[in-house]
């Protein structure tokens, strides 16, 4: 009796009756002394617990000491989205104009030579023997302009041949593979500038050096020639996914959806995966895993390539990434988008 | 003899139980609102933490805010206060951290208190001081307690020898003022489970502060 009592005493102080439970309620107190006996009782310690409640303060130290202990605004890696386009409209940018510059810096070489002396001509017939020849040859350099190999298709190369003392070599054909022009290049000019921000590279093994630029992520990827077929490369960047998070929403949990960027790095295999003869550009892929600032990622990715000056390229692709966040609660994203890259072969 | 009003003046009790003017002459004692502390985190607050360009700047109003619930739970289970002060920092500083990675926060208290709680159950498993006291191995001692002055002290002792279990959903329940349905939500339990608990620690503090009632009475 009592014990029900006391649990319809507790129903009555949550005001969890219902109208006919309530009147009843009321009834039995009207008439029961000891139901209202037991009711003042049990409300005398409930105000007991919450006056408790009510002298209860944080030390006032503390609230320095949490506010203090925060990390700095400036260490953290989140930025406005404003902060976030312009970080990577800036990346993308600095990507371009270093292949650019690239490009710039080998035909500005070149023009030691009188602009008069240097003539351009249809190449006519396919060798690589005329690349060897001419390098062994005394007193000869063949140079090879950035806006020369346009295509390393079947299509015929416009090439501009000089020697630095001045003579002019016949018109070549340069006709090879992607790969037998970037090694026949990359030999002679070992010691030149190609790279980011100016930084001789001629120490790196030979590899491609390329920037990234999509949707939601910026990076930069370093491959090396390490197999036969494919390329080991790690990329480091940032990344920006949409993000789902869980909170509590009167008692309830709720899928909160936000976005972020984090700093990432990877390591992978890169490869052709497809070599469509009917559209002659061969289609890569790549795989890696890495981490993020919030867990682990797994990156996968399909590339084309647009534009092909030999040495860099411009690829296009989507990119898909698998990623894991470890944070206050365990959350995972699988996200897909586009981007573009450009690559720039060192040496 | 009782006799239940609807029209109570009394709104808020920031003390031990007051009646208002009319059920006092009517010698009422229903209406007394047991509410405890508020706390209300107002939508624009909440916005702009959520928001990371302003979120550093509201994160001390966030804190005033909150704070004295996070303080008070871990007070009451750890019943240390240094330990409720560690507990309380380190909550808000996950609660930061949490903001920082770019996630949100809806409901910002039961969040603080999940935080807060998870420390305090790791606290008690690393020191491994635990003793699981059922409700009827906790005896009350008269004597202690008469020599207590201070209602408050009574209560405090009276709340530390309930059973973790049951302590921890009462004080979610009496302290912080949360539903029975989102404390269940919190401790992955029933909320008839949350409800058994409050109960049965409801009737060790009725043992425990009988003495006091009566004084009271």
């Amino acid at each position: 009796m009592r014990a029900s009592a006391h649990i319809l005493i507790q129903r009555y102080l949550d005001g969890e009756l219902s109208e006919l439970e309530l009147q009843a309620f009321l009834q039995d107190l009207s008439q029961s002394p000891e139901l209202a006996s037991m009711l003042e009782q049990e409300v005398n310690i409930e105000a007991a617990i919450i006056n408790d409640a009510y002298s209860i303060e944080p030390p006032a130290e503390l609230r320095a000491a949490v506010l203090q202990s925060l990390p700095d605004v400036g260490s953290s890696w989140t930025l406005s989205v404003v902060g976030q386009m312009a970080l990577s409209i800036a990346m993308g940018g600095v990507f371009l104009l270093t292949s650019l510059v690239s490009i710039g810096t080998n035909s500005m070489r070149r023009v030691d030579a009188p602009a008069s002396k240097v003539a351009p001509v249809i190449a006519t017939s396919a060798s690589s023997r005329a690349v060897e020849h001419s390098r062994s040859a005394p007193g000869r350099v063949l140079s090879i302009d950035a806006s020369i190999p346009r295509s390393f298709s079947s299509r015929d190369v416009v090439a501009d041949v000089e020697s630095a003392d001045v003579l002019v070599e016949p018109t070549r054909h340069v006709h090879m593979p992607f790969e037998t022009l970037q090694r026949s290049w990359g030999e002679q000019h070992s010691d030149r500038f190609l790279g980011l921000g100016g930084a001789s590279v001629s120490s790196l093994p030979t590899g491609l050096f390329g920037g990234m630029v999509g949707t939601s992520m910026v990076s930069l990827r370093y491959e090396l020639d390490l197999l036969e077929d494919s390329q080991v490369f790690v990329e480091a960047g940032g990344l920006q996914q949409p993000r789902t998070s869980t909170a509590y929403v009167n008692g309830a949990t709720a899928s909160v959806i936000s976005s972020g960027i984090s700093p990432f790095v990877s390591i992978g295999i890169a490869g052709s995966v497809l070599d469509l003869d009917m559209l002659g550009r061969p289609i890569s892929g790549a795989a890696s895993i890495g981490v993020t600032s919030a867990g682990p990622i797994a990156i996968a990715d399909v590339s084309a390539p647009i534009i092909d000056l030999g040495h860099t390229t411009l690829d296009v692709g989507v990119r898909f990434s698998a990623r894991f966040d470890l944070g206050s609660r365990s959350t995972s994203s699988v996200s897909a988008a586009p981007f573009i890259r450009v690559g720039i072969p060192l040496r | 003899m009782f006799t239940p009003v609807s029209n109570c003046n009394v709104t808020s009790v920031a003390g031990w139980p007051v009646k208002c003017d009319v059920c006092l002459h009517s010698g009422v004692y229903t209406c007394y609102v047991l509410t405890p502390p508020a706390h209300i985190v107002p939508t624009e607050l909440l916005c702009a933490v959520n928001n990371p360009a302003t979120r550093d700047a509201s994160f001390a109003e966030f804190y005033d805010a909150l704070s004295r619930h996070v303080y008070m739970y871990a007070l009451r289970m750890t019943s240390n206060e240094l330990d409720a002060s560690d507990v309380t920092q380190e909550t808000f500083i996950r609660v930061h951290a949490h903001l920082v990675r770019g996630n949100t926060i809806v409901d910002p208290l039961p969040f603080c208190l999940m935080i807060a709680r998870q420390r305090v159950i790791n606290m008690h498993r690393d020191r491994k001081v635990t003793v699981e006291l059922d409700e009827q191995h906790s005896t009350v001692d008269p004597y202690i307690d008469i020599e207590r002055e201070d209602i408050r002290e009574h209560v405090e002792h009276a709340v530390a020898r309930l059973p973790v279990l049951l302590r921890d959903a009462f004080v979610l329940r009496y302290y912080d003022g949360l539903s029975y349905e989102t404390i269940a939500t919190m401790i992955s339990e029933s909320a008839g489970t949350v409800r058994m608990r409050v109960h049965r620690a409801k009737a060790i503090l009725r043992q425990s502060l009988a003495h006091l009632v009566r004084e009271k009475s």
